[in-house]
């Protein structure tokens, strides 16, 4: 008898659909955590290790000296240095070209740069059209560098003094 | 005041002893020496043609000490001599006139008031090593003392003591004086043979010791001024009479040369084992009735010691040891309550930057560093752990080098450390100047 | 032997070694700074502080004397510790810049303070900074990186023999100095290099060319004297053959040769490998003008002209020469080529103007005994030889035997600045040398009891010396120097000295120049013997004749004729004369454009694979480090494809293999038996004429160095310079820095004229292979001086 009456009950509340709905329901009431990308980003690291640049100091002298330790660390072989001897007597890259396709963004180059030239920024949107665009020069490379220097000296400042 | 081993020739009372009597009764000269029965043993021996190990018995037997600071018995080390061997060339004896410790003034005192009787004690330990070569190699700076040893080398030349056959024996030894240009490290025994011989005077490593490769690569047995000086009087007087003055380890009488906060500052004769405060009431005690603070007994490269502990001390080789510096070569420093401990370190630190002849790499580097930690503690800039740096430091210099130059940076470091940390965390902690002047 | 025990372990050491010496022999390493086996024992790093039992201090392993039963630690806690401390002290004031240091990656201080350094300092304050030192054009130095190991004193003082660096100032100020500033006179200072354990001393050519682990390594040969120096190329770009380049070149260590040194002609003569005078394609003149041809139309060219000379006027028209730098393997197949068109006038022989006893001498010049003989020797005998510009790698064997008892004498044209102390010396003109040699041997002689071969006139004081020295000694050796070879009384001279040594019981040997002269007489090019060794009955023309009977076709393999050989004016002239000149070489000039006709770029030594053999008969083989420029080829392969393309036989050889096959079959008949004429009168000698000497500047002595632009900086004005003596000049009426034309036939210079008390009389000393002396006159000949007018 008394389990008749329970089960009349649940009938005529819906129980069970309540019961199906009730993940839903809790989650139709917490906070929105999907993003919507692209135009919302879930936050990065300030050491996060995304496209490559190299800098410049800020009188415009590029920061390089073409002591190709980065070429020796890189564990992919991305990196191919040439170097010559400029007027002032200092050593200076005449070709610096990295191999994105090679490139495993493993922060290596990084470590090893002594003039904190080569650096991670982290722009992680980018992307290749054409054959041949895999080889960012020198140039381009730099021109990354002025582009993102703000953002870079920004996040060296965080890091400043913990490593 | 004992004036008998190198001072005989200088007036007996201390009182009338001023620089207008000194010139006057020109003390220097052959015939002032002659007159005080100087040459006499020279005499003696080429007159009776002494054998050589007799003279060295007798110094072993003097229990006469080196004066320069190691105090090696002096007899043991000339039998290290090896015996003339035909073809091997020739041996050298050389005396160490090159005084430049700081707190030291002895040997300038000799040379310069009584150079016959170093002049008769290089001829003793040329004729008992077998050497027709003797040199006397005085600091660049020594004028004085230097025109004085020429003078006096000119009249024992012409009197016949030295020079070839002696006396008109067949005894020939030939003395030279000669002067290093004027740094602290031509002291050191085998750096002053390097400047002896024209090079830069860097100390030498060793093995070979000098005994067997010294001079020009021959024998060469090297002595302080003022030990050299002793022998004769030693040989005239007799070893026992020697050795009864001092103590059983260290027989004699030494120079103290007394500097620093006391009211008669000035070299001291007295014998081995005297207190301590007996040496400070002969120089007048403190100046200005101050209470005594500290002591460097022995020349700056000594660690300091504390004047309490420093009242209680016999001055011979043992007993400064047991108070934990060491005799070295007698130049006492005496400093009253009114000096800043960091500040004399700084100093002495500084001489010893100065005077490394950058040779090894413990001291070169390690002598500026440690003038260089000093300089921070005194003008307040340092951290507390400066201290156990620098503490750090001097012990990784000491006992790492060629010569002994290591130690005598880190010696007074740890000696000041040991004595008055106090002293530098204060400076550390108030900044500089804790004791007004 | 005595016992001592390293880490626990019992090892047999020699009695007397030093721990270093010990250790290092059982392979256990001790680190170290100041310490090199080749030089005096410092002890100032105090880097190899070791523990010994029962010593309260660390002691320092290059400078203590191993005992009996010795017990050391290198490892312990205490040795650890001690070497910890040095490395600390060492990094207070050294730079951290190793990223633009060219030592960084090969540096022995970065390798020990990985190895026993700590990797934190609690140093904080300035570090010191030191000027720069010049040192010339050779040596980058950047002193604030020193740490006064003062391996390059030590270097300049024993090995060099020049004492040029020391230190100045003490404690932490003291640095390496040459105190007034200038220049490094050392023909070996580039090995201070090598010894510097820092960045303080790089290679100034090779500065910034590249980092250490970049280079590839490649074993080669010095191809600059006769010693066969051992070394090592560095090349760059490793990933790719086709653009690899020689960036630098080190020493490497062989003991019973170069030790680890070699002299800084071999070191930096490697940047005249891409001077802009490489001939990069065969080059045709075509009525006077050049074109560049394909290898197929040059070399048909070749064969077309020579076929049709030959063809004509019979193979006896054709002469050849080949420059010392040409192989083993490439002399060989010159020389069979040259038989197989029918023609026995080919010399190698470049700097030798007598050959009245070739038939008599060995097949190819000796020493006489091993170069490290040198170290053990009572007496060294040099006769006209320069032994500091010619075979600089000798006097790092010299300069510290004459520590241990060594006596030099010599007998020279010209007081050569040596850089060892001479016990003896005469120096005398040619003729008068001649005299005093006779005399010499004719006193010897007479003291030894034998009959005097030769009737001479009084010796000299010094020749009297120089014979007592002889007679007193027992391990001699008597070296016959490149000036006695060049000499016309060469005959006379060896002639004279091998009875000397017969006399003393010394070995005989000479020293020619060249990098494989000694290769190439032994393989046949030689006018008088064959690649087997059989003499010729009836021998063909050597260098001199070949002048003198001008034939009507050339071909030069590898050398530079206006500058290589002695008779200068009269080669270049018979060449502009010849109807037909074939040049194999590496570079052009202006001169060759003239006289040569067909230019076929071939590889210089580094370019290509081949072997050279040494004074003392070793062969040494090298591999080509980098493609040869541009078209060039290795000769072998040119001379190869020109004997197919004159259609001859048995030069269907497929590798360099195969010709050295060739070659060793052949050359096993060698026949060592040498009976030199004993000389019984003198020559007779002209008197009161001014001779030349012609001596080689170490910078100038082959088409390569003299193309090596930093070598060329250190020529010094006297090396460029007529010099004569203060007599001499004053009965010319010359003054010093004035201006001389000099005149030997029909050819004449123009050259800045310095007294030089070296020189002495009746002698003028023009150096040859300088620009302004290229195709002058003739070496060791009569010589005219006057004024200039300008």
């Amino acid at each position: 008898m008394w389990n008749q009456l329970k089960k009349w009950v649940k009938k005529l509340t819906l129980w069970e659909l309540l019961k199906g709905l009730r993940v839903t329901l809790k989650y139709g009431a917490s906070k929105d955590i999907t993003l919507q990308y692209p135009e919302e980003e879930t936050p990065r690291s300030n050491r996060f290790r995304g496209m490559l640049a190299l800098r410049r100091y800020p009188n415009g002298e590029e920061r390089c000296i073409a002591c190709k330790l980065c070429e020796a660390v890189c564990p992919a072989c991305a990196i191919t240095i040439e170097s010559e001897v400029r007027d002032d007597g200092t050593r200076r890259t005449t070709r610096y070209d990295i191999d994105v396709f090679k490139c495993i963004n493993c922060g290596l180059c990084e470590e090893a740069c002594p003039v904190d030239s080569i650096v991670l920024t982290d722009e992680m949107h980018y992307a290749l059209y054409n054959r041949g665009e895999n080889i960012f020069t020198k140039e381009k490379l730099l021109m990354i560098g002025d582009l993102y220097e703000s953002k870079i000296a920004e996040h060296r400042e965080i890091d400043r003094g913990t490593c | 005041m004992l004036n008998e081993v190198c001072y005989r020739v200088m007036p007996k009372d201390i009182s009338s002893w001023d620089d207008e009597t000194l010139s006057k009764e020109k003390t220097w000269t052959l015939e002032a020496y002659r007159a005080v029965g100087g040459y006499q043993v020279w005499e003696k021996i080429i007159r009776e043609k002494t054998p050589p190990m007799d003279i060295i018995a007798q110094l072993k037997q003097s229990v006469l000490r080196g004066r320069g600071g190691a105090g090696f018995p002096t007899g043991l080390k000339w039998s290290f001599m090896p015996p003339q061997l035909p073809g091997k060339g020739e041996k050298y004896v050389l005396c160490n006139s090159d005084e430049s410790e700081p707190g030291t003034c002895k040997d300038r005192f000799i040379l310069s008031n009584n150079p016959h009787q170093l002049l008769e004690g290089m001829l003793i330990a040329c004729y008992a090593m077998g050497a027709k070569v003797g040199y006397n190699l005085m600091r660049g700076e020594f004028w004085l003392p230097f025109n004085r040893c020429e003078e006096a080398l000119r009249e024992a030349t012409e009197a016949g003591y030295v020079g070839a056959n002696i006396l008109g024996s067949d005894v020939s030894i030939a003395l030279h004086n000669a002067a290093t240009l004027g740094a602290y490290i031509c002291g050191e025994e085998t750096a002053l043979m390097n400047a002896l011989e024209g090079k830069r005077p860097n100390p030498r490593f060793k093995p070979p010791f000098p005994a067997n490769f010294g001079l020009w690569g021959q024998p060469t047995t090297i002595n302080n001024t003022e030990t050299i000086a002793s022998v004769p009087v030693i040989l005239q007087r007799g070893a026992d009479w020697f050795a009864g003055a001092g103590t059983e380890k260290s027989g004699g009488t030494k120079i103290f040369c007394v500097s620093g906060h006391v009211n008669k500052p000035g070299n001291y004769e007295i014998a081995l084992g005297t207190p301590f405060s007996e040496l400070l009431e002969m120089a007048g005690g403190m100046r200005n009735g101050a209470k005594l603070k500290a002591v460097i007994p022995g020349g700056s490269s000594m660690p300091v010691i504390p004047g309490d502990v420093m009242m209680k001390t016999n001055l011979d080789y043992e007993g400064v040891m047991q108070s934990g510096s060491m005799l070295g070569s007698g130049g006492m420093i005496i400093m009253d309550e009114s000096t800043c401990m960091v500040a004399v370190a700084r100093r002495l630190s500084r001489f010893y930057m100065h005077e490394s002849c950058g040779q090894c790499t413990p001291c070169r580097e390690g002598s500026g560093w440690v003038y260089r930690l000093m300089c921070a503690i005194e003008e307040g800039r340092a951290e507390m752990s400066d201290i156990d740096r620098l503490r750090r430091v001097a012990k990784q210099i000491e006992g790492r080098t060629i010569c002994v130059f290591g130690e005598a940076i880190a010696w007074p470091v740890e000696g000041f450390l040991k004595h008055f940390r106090h002293e530098f965390e204060a400076c550390i902690k108030q900044g500089p100047r804790t004791v007004k002047r | 032997m005595i016992d001592i025990q390293i880490n626990g372990q019992t090892y047999q050491v020699l009695e007397g070694a030093s721990i270093i010496e010990a250790a290092d022999e059982h392979g256990i390493y001790i680190p170290r700074f100041c310490y090199h086996k080749k030089l005096s024992v410092a002890a100032n790093c105090r880097m190899c502080l070791v523990e010994v039992a029962n010593m309260k201090k660390p002691m320092p392993a290059c400078s203590t004397p191993v005992s009996p039963d010795m017990v050391i630690f290198t490892q312990s806690e205490k040795a650890l510790e001690a070497q910890r401390s040095v490395m600390e002290f060492l990094l207070i004031n050294h730079p951290l810049d190793c990223p633009v240091c060219d030592q960084g990656g090969a540096c022995e201080l970065q390798d020990l303070s990985i190895g026993f350094g700590c990797s934190e300092s609690d140093f904080g304050g300035d570090k010191r900074a030191v000027d720069k030192l010049e040192l010339g054009p050779l040596l980058q130095t950047y002193m604030t990186r020193c740490i006064q190991c003062t391996r390059c004193i030590r270097f300049s003082r024993e090995l060099g023999g020049l004492s040029e660096l020391g230190m100045i100032d003490r404690g932490g100020g003291e640095k390496v100095s040459t105190y007034v500033e200038r220049d490094l006179q050392s023909e070996l200072s580039g090995n201070m290099i090598d010894v510097c354990p820092v960045g303080a001393l790089t290679a100034k050519p090779s500065r910034f060319a590249g980092r250490s682990w970049e280079y590839v390594e490649h074993e080669g040969v010095a191809a600059h004297d006769c010693l066969g120096s051992n070394m090592y190329w560095h090349s760059s770009q490793h990933d790719n053959v086709e653009t690899r380049e020689v960036m630098r070149v080190v020493p490497k260590e062989n003991e019973s040769i170069n030790e680890c040194w070699i002299s800084d002609r071999d070191r930096f003569s490697f940047e005249g490998l891409t001077h802009e005078s490489r001939l990069l394609s065969p080059m045709v003149k075509h009525n006077g003008t050049w074109k560049e041809a394909s290898w197929e139309a040059a070399l048909s060219e070749c064969a077309d002209k020579l076929g049709s000379l030959i063809d004509s006027n019979g193979g006896d028209c054709l002469g050849v020469l080949a420059g010392p730098q040409t192989t083993m393997e490439e002399g060989f197949l010159l020389q069979k080529l040259t038989r197989a068109l029918g023609s026995k006038h080919i010399d190698s022989r470049l700097r030798e103007q007598d050959f009245s006893d070739q038939a008599c001498r060995l097949p190819s010049p000796r020493l006489g005994c091993q170069i490290a003989d040198l170290d053990s020797l009572d007496t060294l005998f040099f006769f006209g030889c320069d032994v500091r510009t010619q075979h600089p790698v000798l006097t790092t064997r010299i300069n510290p035997s004459i520590e241990e008892g060594l006596s030099v004498c010599a007998m020279n044209p010209m007081d050569y600045a040596y850089t060892f102390p001479l016990t003896e010396q005469v120096v005398a003109g040619p003729s008068a040398l001649l005299q005093q040699l006779a005399a010499l041997v004719a006193l010897v002689a007479k003291e030894k009891g034998e009959s005097a071969v030769i009737s001479a006139e009084k010796p000299s004081a010094q020749t009297q010396a120089i014979a007592k020295r002889l007679l007193n000694s027992e391990k001699i050796a008597l070296l016959m120097g490149e000036h006695a070879l060049a000499s016309t009384h060469a005959s006379a001279f060896r002639s004279l000295l091998s009875q000397l040594a017969t006399l003393v019981g010394a070995s005989f040997g000479e020293l020619p120049y060249g990098a494989n002269t000694v290769g190439l007489q032994y393989v046949g090019c030689v006018p008088h013997r064959q690649a087997d060794g059989m003499a010729l009955a009836e021998p063909g023309l050597d260098i001199v004749g070949m002048m003198e009977q001008p034939r009507r076709a050339y071909v030069l393999c590898q050398l530079e004729p206006e500058s290589d050989v002695l008779q200068a004016a009269k080669t270049l002239k018979t060449l502009d004369e010849a109807a037909l000149v074939i040049c194999l070489t590496a570079f052009e000039s202006d001169a060759m454009r003239q006289y040569a006709d067909i230019m076929l770029p071939v590889a210089p030594p580094s370019e290509t694979s081949g072997q050279f053999m040494n004074i003392e008969g070793s062969i040494q083989s090298f591999q080509a480090v980098t493609v040869p420029h541009g078209d060039a080829r290795p000769a072998w392969k040119v001379l190869r494809v020109l004997a197919n393309f004159l259609k001859l036989d048995h030069f269907e050889y497929r590798s360099l293999e195969a010709v050295r096959n060739d070659l060793s079959v052949v050359c096993e008949s060698e026949d060592s038996v040498c009976e030199l004429p004993i000389l019984k009168t003198l020559p007779s000698l002209k008197e009161n004429e001014l001779i030349r000497l012609a001596p080689w500047p170490m910078v100038r002595s082959d088409a390569l160095v003299r193309r090596a632009s930093s070598l060329q900086k250190t020529l010094r004005a006297e090396q460029v310079s007529a010099l004569v003596n203060a007599a001499v000049a004053s009965t010319h009426g010359l003054s010093d820095g004035s201006q001389v034309k000099a005149r030997q036939g029909d050819s004449e210079i123009e050259i800045t004229l310095r007294v030089d008390d070296r020189i002495p009389d009746q002698c003028v000393m023009i150096p040859s292979g300088l620009s302004i002396s290229a195709g002058f006159g003739s070496a060791e000949q009569a010589v005219t001086l006057e004024k200039s007018n300008a």
